[in-house]
C-alpha cells in the first residue's frame, strides 16, 4: 500500500491524533532548540544564536560541591522507592475498591483518596506544619506529651524525613494511580473470575493469578513512564513539606531544590536550562536501558 | 498539579527563548550594532526593527525632537510610556489613575501613560518572560537585590547616561548627589535612584505597651546585650509573648555585623574596621564573626527567640497577635509609626546602628529603562517630570484627589470620608517607588515633620567604604550559585539561634570553603582595585 492510499484509508484516525500531536509539537519539540542555551551564556542583547559559546561551564555547578552526592542520593533513592511502592499500594487499593459492591460506597472512598492529589504543596506544607510543629503541632502536644515523651523538633532533626516524605507523598499522590490501576482493573473480562470461581479458586488465588497478570502491562507502562523522570524531583514535596529548613537539606535536598535555591539570587537560564538537560538525558537513558531489559523478559509489554 | 508553575514556566521560557532568537536576529539585521544607551541612534533604529509603522513614526519623530533639544509637546508623535512596577496586588482603580496622567502627560511631552503593578511573588518570574520575549516596554523597578547587575551583564536595561544630560537635567539637579553616584555602575548610569532616605539603620522595634508597664529606659539601650535583662524581664512576667521574634529571614546579625564590620557580605568578601589598603577577607574566617552566633544562640537557649524562627516565613502574623515583645528591623525615622499602622500594635523603635550609606540603600529603589523601550528618549522627558512636578508624582503614588485621598491641609492626605485603606481602590502603598519621595503628601498620622528628619538622617549617615561598588558574578557563577545554597543551609538556623554555633559554624564554613567562596572573594579583590583606580582618577 502506498503512503498515500494509507494515509486516505485512516485519514479519520490521523484527524483524531492531530490535537494532540500538535500539543506535542508545540509544547514538547518546538522547546527543544532551546536546548542550545544550556551551553551558552546568554546574553538578551545581541540574542541568544549570537551569545558566546561556554561549553559545559553551565553543568559545572551541579557537580562542584559535595552537595552534588547528597542530592543525585537523595533525588534517586526517594525517587525509586516511589516508584516500587507507588504501584504496589495503589494495585492493593484498587483491587480492594473492585470488591466493594456497593458502588457508591467505593465511589465515596475512591474521592477520598483522590483527594489530597489536588491540594497544593504549600496547603500540605502547612498541614505537616499543624502536626508536626515543635511547640503547636499535633503530634507533639497531643500524642507524644501525654504519653510523657519530650517534643521532638521535627523540622531541625534530618533523621526522621526519610520517612515523612514518603508517607506524605503516598498520602498525596496513591489516589491518582489507584484511579488508573481501578481502570485497568475493571477492564479484566468477567469470564476469567467466572471460570476460576468454578474452579474453587480464592478471592487471594484470583487476585494473584488473574488480576495481576493481567494489568501487568499497565503496571510495566507506567513503571517505564516513572523511570523517565528519575531525577526529576517533585519539587513541591522537597520544597514545600520540610518548610525549606535549611537543617534537613542532608535528606531533603533533591536536585530541583539544589538548582532552585542556588539560582535564585544569578537568575541564570543557562544553568538552569543545563540542569534541566541533565536530568532529562539521564532518564532518556534509564528508559532506553529498562526498556531494553523489559524486552528481554516479556517483550509484548514492553513500550517499543 | 505537583510544581506544574515550575514546569509550566520551564516550558515557556524554552518557548520564548526560540522568540528571542527570532528577534536577536532581526535586531542585527536592523543595522542596529550600537550601544543601544545611545538611544539617540538607538531608538529609531529599534523601532524598525519593530515593524510596526506607528512606532517607527514615534521614534525617529523623538530623536529629531531631541535633536533640537526642546520638549515641544507638539511636535512630538503620540507615545504611550508603559511602566511595571511591582506590589502587594494590582489596584483596581489602576485604569482610572492612569487615565488622569495620561491627560496630564498629553500637553507636557504628548504622551498617554501606562503603569501595571504585578505582585511581588510573581514578579521576577514576568519580568524576566517579558525580556525573554522581548516585550516592548519602556520603565520598570529595579534594585540592587532585585538583579540589578544582571539586568546590565545581560544588556536588558541600558545605560542611559547621554539621555539623563539631554533630557532629564531638572531630575540630576533634585536627586542627592551622593545617591546618584551611588547607583552608578562602571561610571554609567543604568538607572535614576528614587530620592528617599539613602542610608539603612539597623535596630529593633518593641511593644510600646509593655515598654510602659515594665518602665523600660529604651534611652539606655545601646547595644544587643543591653536588652538580655529586659527580656528575662518580658519571659518572667508575660507568658505568652516572645521576647525576640524572629522568622527565617531577620537576625541580631544584621546589627552586630554592620557594627562589627566595615562591609559584611557573608557570600563574599568582607572589609574589617579600620581598613584602608581595601583588602577583602572572608569573614568567617575572623573570630568576631561568632559573637553574633554564639549571642543568638544563647538567647534561643534561655527561650527569648521562637522556637520556629528557623522556619517562619511570615513575621507578621505573629506581630499583630501580639505574640512578640521585640524584633529587628530596619529602620529610618518614623519606622515605628509605620509598622503601627501595619500591625494595629504600637511599637518604638531603638537604633543599634548607625545610618550607613552602602551600594544596597543608594541602588534600594531605582527606575530604569528597557532594553526593549522604544522611545527612550521620551520614557526620560517623563521621568524628569516625575521627579520635579509634584502633581505628577502624587497623583501616580495616591490616587486622584477627591477619589483616592483628600487633602487635610496643603501637605497633608487622608482618606475620604467611607473609604479605608481596606476599601480604596488605589491604595499601592509604596510611594518609594516614584521619583521624588521628598515631593510626596503625608499621611495623616505622618509625622509631619517626615521629609525633614529623613533629610536630617541622610546627612548624618557614614559611607560604606565600598558604596558604588557592584559586584559582577559573571566570572564566578557555578561558585556563587554554591555558596547560594550554602547559605540557604545554614544561615536561617545559625541566625536564628536555633544551631549550636560551636557544631554548625565550622560545617558551614568548611562548606562556603568547599564552594569556593576564596575564589569569589579573589575575583571581588580584583574588580575592587579596578574599582578604585577608576574613583581615584
Amino acid at each position: 500500500m502506498t503512503f498515500g492510499r494509507k494515509v486516505a484509508k485512516n485519514r479519520y484516525l490521523l484527524l483524531m491524533m492531530m490535537p494532540g500531536a500538535i500539543y506535542l509539537l508545540i509544547n514538547n519539540y518546538f522547546p527543544m532548540f532551546g536546548t542550545v542555551i544550556a551551553f551558552k551564556s546568554v546574553n538578551y542583547s545581541v540574542g541568544i544564536l549570537r551569545s558566546p559559546w561556554v561549553g559545559f561551564d553551565n553543568f559545572k555547578f551541579l557537580f562542584r560541591t559535595s552537595d552534588a552526592w547528597t542530592i543525585t542520593r537523595n533525588t534517586l533513592l526517594y525517587n525509586a522507592l516511589f516508584i516500587v511502592v507507588t504501584p504496589i499500594i495503589a494495585v492493593t487499593f484498587a483491587i480492594l475498591l473492585n470488591e466493594v459492591r456497593n458502588r457508591l460506597a467505593a465511589r465515596f472512598y475512591q474521592s477520598i483518596m483522590f483527594l489530597p492529589y489536588f491540594l497544593s504543596a504549600v496547603v500540605v506544607g502547612y498541614l505537616g506544619y499543624s502536626l508536626l510543629s515543635t511547640e503547636f503541632g499535633f503530634i507533639n502536644t497531643n500524642l507524644l506529651k501525654p504519653l510523657g515523651a519530650d517534643a521532638i523538633a521535627w523540622y531541625s532533626e534530618p533523621k526522621y524525613w526519610p520517612f515523612i516524605l514518603p508517607i506524605v507523598y503516598i498520602w498525596k499522590n496513591i489516589g491518582y494511580s489507584t484511579v488508573i490501576y481501578l481502570a485497568a482493573v475493571i477492564g479484566i473480562d468477567n469470564e476469567y473470575y467466572e471460570a476460576a470461581l468454578m474452579d474453587g479458586a480464592s478471592k487471594w488465588r484470583q487476585a494473584i493469578s488473574i488480576t495481576l497478570p493481567q494489568i501487568r502491562p499497565i503496571i510495566i507502562i507506567l513503571g517505564l513512564m516513572a523511570v523517565g523522570h528519575i531525577l526529576n524531583a517533585d519539587f513541591g514535596l522537597f520544597y514545600q513539606v520540610p518548610l525549606d529548613a535549611g537543617a534537613l537539606y542532608p535528606t531533603t535536598n533533591v536536585i530541583d531544590t539544589y538548582v532552585y535555591r542556588a539560582l535564585l539570587t544569578l537568575g541564570d537560564i543557562g544553568m538552569s536550562s543545563a540542569a534541566g538537560l541533565y536530568q532529562s538525558a539521564v532518564g532518556f537513558v534509564l528508559v532506553l536501558t529498562v526498556n531494553l531489559v523489559v524486552r528481554k523478559f516479556s517483550k509484548e509489554s514492553a513500550l517499543f | 498539579m505537583r510544581s506544574i508553575g515550575r514546569k509550566g514556566l520551564a516550558a515557556w521560557t524554552a518557548a520564548f527563548a526560540v522568540t528571542v532568537m527570532l528577534t536577536g536576529c532581526s535586531g542585527k539585521s536592523g543595522g542596529n550594532d550600537s550601544n543601544a544607551g545611545n538611544a539617540g541612534a538607538g531608538s529609531p533604529s529599534a523601532a524598525d526593527s519593530g515593524g510596526s509603522p506607528s512606532a517607527s513614526a514615534s521614534g525617529s519623530a523623538s530623536a529629531s525632537a531631541g535633536d533640537s533639544g526642546a520638549s515641544d509637546a507638539s511636535k512630538l508623535a503620540p507615545y504611550k510610556i508603559t511602566w511595571y512596577v511591582p506590589g502587594a496586588a494590582a489596584q483596581k482603580d489602576q485604569a482610572l489613575v492612569n487615565e488622569e496622567v495620561s491627560k496630564y502627560l498629553k500637553d507636557k511631552i504628548n504622551a498617554s501613560f501606562d503603569l501595571e503593578v504585578i505582585d511581588w511573588g510573581s514578579w521576577d518570574d514576568k519580568m524576566n518572560l517579558k525580556f525573554a520575549s522581548s516585550e516592548p516596554f519602556d520603565l520598570m523597578y529595579t534594585a540592587n537585590w532585585n538583579g540589578f547587575a544582571a539586568k546590565i551583564s545581560q544588556g536588558n536595561i541600558i545605560d542611559i547616561s547621554d539621555l539623563i544630560d539631554k533630557y532629564a537635567p531638572d531630575a540630576k539637579e533634585v536627586i542627592d548627589p551622593r545617591l546618584l553616584e551611588g547607583s552608578m555602575v562602571n561610571g554609567k548610569h543604568y538607572s535614576l535612584p528614587v530620592n528617599k532616605e539613602i542610608a539603612s539603620q539597623w535596630g529593633v522595634l518593641l511593644r510600646k505597651d509593655l515598654v510602659d508597664k515594665y518602665q523600660i529606659d529604651i534611652s539606655a539601650i545601646k547595644t544587643p546585650e543591653d536588652l538580655e535583662p529586659i527580656f528575662d524581664t518580658i519571659k518572667q512576667n508575660e507568658p505568652g509573648v516572645t521576647p525576640f521574634y524572629l522568622n527565617k529571614d531577620i537576625s541580631i546579625l544584621n546589627i552586630y555585623n554592620t557594627n562589627t564590620f566595615a562591609h559584611f557580605d557573608g557570600g563574599a568578601g568582607t572589609l574589617m574596621k579600620g581598613t584602608t589598603d581595601y583588602k577583602l577577607v572572608n569573614a568567617y574566617d575572623t573570630p568576631e564573626i561568632k559573637g553574633g552566633y554564639n549571642l543568638m544562640h544563647k538567647w534561643y537557649q534561655k527561650g527569648y527567640i521562637n522556637k520556629d524562627a528557623a522556619t517562619l516565613q511570615d513575621l507578621s502574623g505573629g506581630l499583630k497577635a501580639g505574640k512578640a515583645f521585640a524584633y529587628p528591623e530596619q529602620l529610618k525615622p518614623g519606622k515605628d509609626a509605620e509598622v503601627s499602622t501595619a500591625t494595629g500594635q504600637q511599637w518604638v523603635q531603638v537604633e543599634l546602628t548607625p545610618p550607613i550609606i552602602g551600594t544596597g540603600d543608594t541602588q534600594g529603589s531605582m527606575v530604569a529603562i528597557s532594553r526593549t523601550s522604544k522611545d527612550p528618549a521620551r520614557a526620560m522627558m517623563f521621568l524628569n517630570l516625575l521627579y520635579t512636578d509634584k502633581y505628577l508624582v502624587n497623583l501616580i503614588a495616591f490616587g486622584i484627589e477627591g477619589k483616592h485621598y483628600v487633602k487635610v491641609d496643603d501637605n497633608t492626605i487622608d482618606f475620604p470620608p467611607g473609604v479605608t485603606a481596606q476599601t480604596s481602590g488605589y491604595n499601592l502603598n509604596q510611594a518609594w517607588l516614584f521619583g521624588n519621595q521628598f515631593n510626596d503628601y503625608l499621611w495623616k498620622n505622618e509625622d509631619p515633620q517626615k521629609w525633614e528628619k529623613f533629610k536630617d538622617f541622610n546627612s548624618k549617615a557614614q559611607m560604606d567604604p565600598l558604596l558604588g561598588f557592584v559586584f559582577d558574578p559573571t566570572n564566578v557563577k557555578t561558585e556563587v550559585a554554591a555558596i547560594t545554597s550554602a547559605g540557604k543551609e545554614f544561615s536561617s538556623g545559625l541566625g536564628s539561634g536555633t544551631l549550636d554555633p560551636e557544631v554548625y559554624l565550622p560545617k558551614y564554613i568548611d562548606k562556603l570553603k568547599a564552594a569556593g567562596i576564596d575564589k569569589v572573594i579573589a575575583e571581588e579583590q580584583k574588580q575592587v582595585d579596578a574599582w578604585r583606580q577608576t574613583q581615584q582618577q
